[in-house]
């Protein structure tokens, strides 16, 4: 009996300990991220083998904003929501890939006008490594870090229509399903955690190539911290709640050597999230809603994102 | 790694490597998008409401706008040659709404333009003032005879307010500064950099978009009432409304 309830404690414990964050796929959808791209994808549990989740984004933004923040005829609400399979294998104790693969199902409205898009967006792989995984006691308890680095790319699987680009040129080229480019990340992710309480850092960029019709989307900048905490409920309930802020900033797109002056700039969000896990499922949601933003010198205004996903643990 | 490092210092700006050549000539497109308020401008149908309150449907609208010049990322200038630089924006045709210029490739900060029709032009000889100026077929309506000259801006409609010439108002306004001595004429001038710069190279389209708000006729240095002010047909009257046109242009954006 008390042998089983310490094996059963022991695992839980690893369990427990094996939940540090990880971040999904750092470079989402940089279109509809309107310039600033790389929306927030959450914090993850940890997984000793696989994890396979089905995650749903949303945000919507105003284009085409006129004169000092005005609302002209020509202001067009948009509206991008992915939905998207997502995996990640460990390879070993220090390696691990991650896959997206998403559909996009997008919206913009001008003046009663509805036109939607929908379709596959852009496939992307990221391998990870752990460059730096200690735990050490400090006083009574337990101080954990993590440094991992990726390196990934993105597939032009998602379509970009060049046409509608001369439709978008009133205001700046966010209606695609893709880039069209084949595009590469970087990232790199640090989490320290004492006992309990951790903080979770996130930094990631996409380099962006030209594509096939001459556009190349503006390379992308993306920072995110968020502190969080661990309430165990029961024996296998883990509630894990979030909140901290993102920083994202997107360089200039180029149109056949033309800067596009409506693209680029930055953007700051604060985040509120939660995590759940039961044994091996988890839930998770965020909310994200802008501080302050500059984007396309004020031509565009992000709203609110979201996001929620379920997710197993394998 | 190269990538790597100026990603994290920020410096690594992509080149947009374009070569203008101002000995060449390219197009330039200017849009006036005829607005009310937030409202695209619906001719007959539209009902807006004015700074006063007064609540107006826009059954005409007809301008002149002439002599284009327009001010390089250098602080350089082009005027348009003067000849080939003089539009009537008529609402009702939509082949006028959208001048098309001939200037140097280049990219361009500012562009300034008259609302109506210079002195000059409106005392030359009948055979300088041919196309849209032309009295007898464009620019029929929108001239009064020689000494009054063109009217520059002719907006009419209809408003409850008007009730003393039985719900419809005729805006006419014009003088250029001869019989009577009222000018009328107005520098419109606007900055480019705010809304995205045109940047003019022969064989691709470059327009850029205004908007222009019959609202903003109502508004500005002055608040103009239908009830008390409903026909304008001289110069002298249609001062106060002169007066408020620079208000009416804003650039929304450059189409590259």
């Amino acid at each position: 009996m008390i042998t089983q309830k310490t094996n059963a404690m022991k695992k839980n414990l690893f369990l427990f300990c094996a939940i540090l964050f990880f971040p999904g796929a750092v470079n989402a959808c940089d279109i509809c991220g309107c310039g600033a791209g790389n929306n927030y994808i959450g914090i993850l549990p940890e997984f000793s083998k696989h994890i396979l989740g089905l995650r749903y984004r949303y945000n919507s933004l105003f284009t085409h904003v006129g004169v000092g923040g005005a609302t002209s005829y020509l202001t067009t609400r948009e509206q991008y929501s992915v939905l998207e399979w997502w995996a990640g294998w460990n390879i070993g104790k220090k390696f691990r890939l991650m896959a997206t693969i998403p559909y996009s199902f997008d919206e913009k409205r001008q003046q009663g006008i509805r036109l939607t898009k929908n379709g596959p967006g852009d496939v992307s792989v990221t391998g990870y490594y752990q460059l730096i995984s200690s735990r050490k006691t400090v006083g009574s308890k337990l101080l954990v870090q993590s440094l991992w680095i990726g390196a990934g790319i993105k597939a032009p699987t998602g379509k970009y229509i060049a046409t509608d680009r001369s439709d978008n040129a009133k205001t700046a080229n966010l209606f695609q399903l893709g880039t069209g480019s084949t595009d590469f990340t970087l990232s790199a992710l640090y989490d320290l955690r004492l006992q309990d309480a951790g903080i979770n850092t996130l930094a990631a960029w996409k380099l962006n190539t030209t594509n096939s019709a001459g556009y190349n989307y503006g390379n992308k900048l993306n920072v995110t911290t968020q502190l969080y905490y661990k309430f165990r409920v029961k024996d296998r309930l883990t509630i894990a709640p979030n909140a901290g802020i993102q920083y994202e900033n997107s360089g200039k797109d180029i149109d056949h050597a033309f800067i596009a002056d409506i693209s680029g700039g930055e953007l700051v969000m604060g985040t509120i999230g939660l995590e759940m896990w039961y044994k091996n499922i988890a839930i998770g949601g965020s909310f994200q809603t802008p501080f302050s933003q500059n984007l396309a010198n004020g031509i565009i205004k992000a709203n609110n994102r979201a996001m929620l996903h379920i997710s197993f643990l394998l | 790694m190269a990538a790597i490092l100026c990603a994290i210092l920020g410096s690594c700006k992509k080149n947009s490597s374009q070569d203008y050549d101002p000995s060449v000539k390219a197009s330039l497109s200017v849009e006036f998008d005829n607005v009310a308020g937030s409202s695209d401008l619906q001719l007959n149908t539209g009902l807006y409401t004015n700074a006063a309150g007064e609540n107006l449907r826009v059954t005409q609208l007809k301008y002149f706008v002439s002599n284009f010049v327009l001010t390089n990322i250098n602080g350089d200038n082009y005027t348009v040659p003067q000849d080939s630089c003089y539009f009537l924006i008529n609402e009702s045709d939509e082949n006028t709404h959208e001048p098309l210029l001939q200037v140097p490739e280049g990219e361009y900060k500012t562009l300034t333009f008259i609302l109506g029709v210079d002195s000059m032009r409106n005392t030359m000889d009948i055979s300088r003032r041919t196309g849209a100026l032309d009295p007898a077929a464009a620019a029929n309506g929108m001239y009064w005879g020689l000494n009054n000259g063109y009217i520059f801006f002719n907006m009419e409609g209809s408003s409850p307010a008007a009730s003393a010439a039985a719900g419809v108002f005729r805006y006419h306004i014009g003088g250029f500064g001869g019989t009577g001595g009222v000018q009328n004429i107005r520098t419109i001038q606007l900055d480019l950099t705010a809304r995205g710069i045109p940047k003019v190279k022969k064989g691709k389209e470059t327009n850029i978009h205004l908007l222009m708000d019959v609202l903003a006729a109502f508004q500005g240095a002055a608040n103009i009432h239908l009830a008390t002010l409903t026909t304008i047909d001289d110069p002298a009257s249609g001062q106060s409304v002169a007066n408020n046109f620079s208000g009416m242009f804003r650039h929304d954006h450059t189409e590259n």
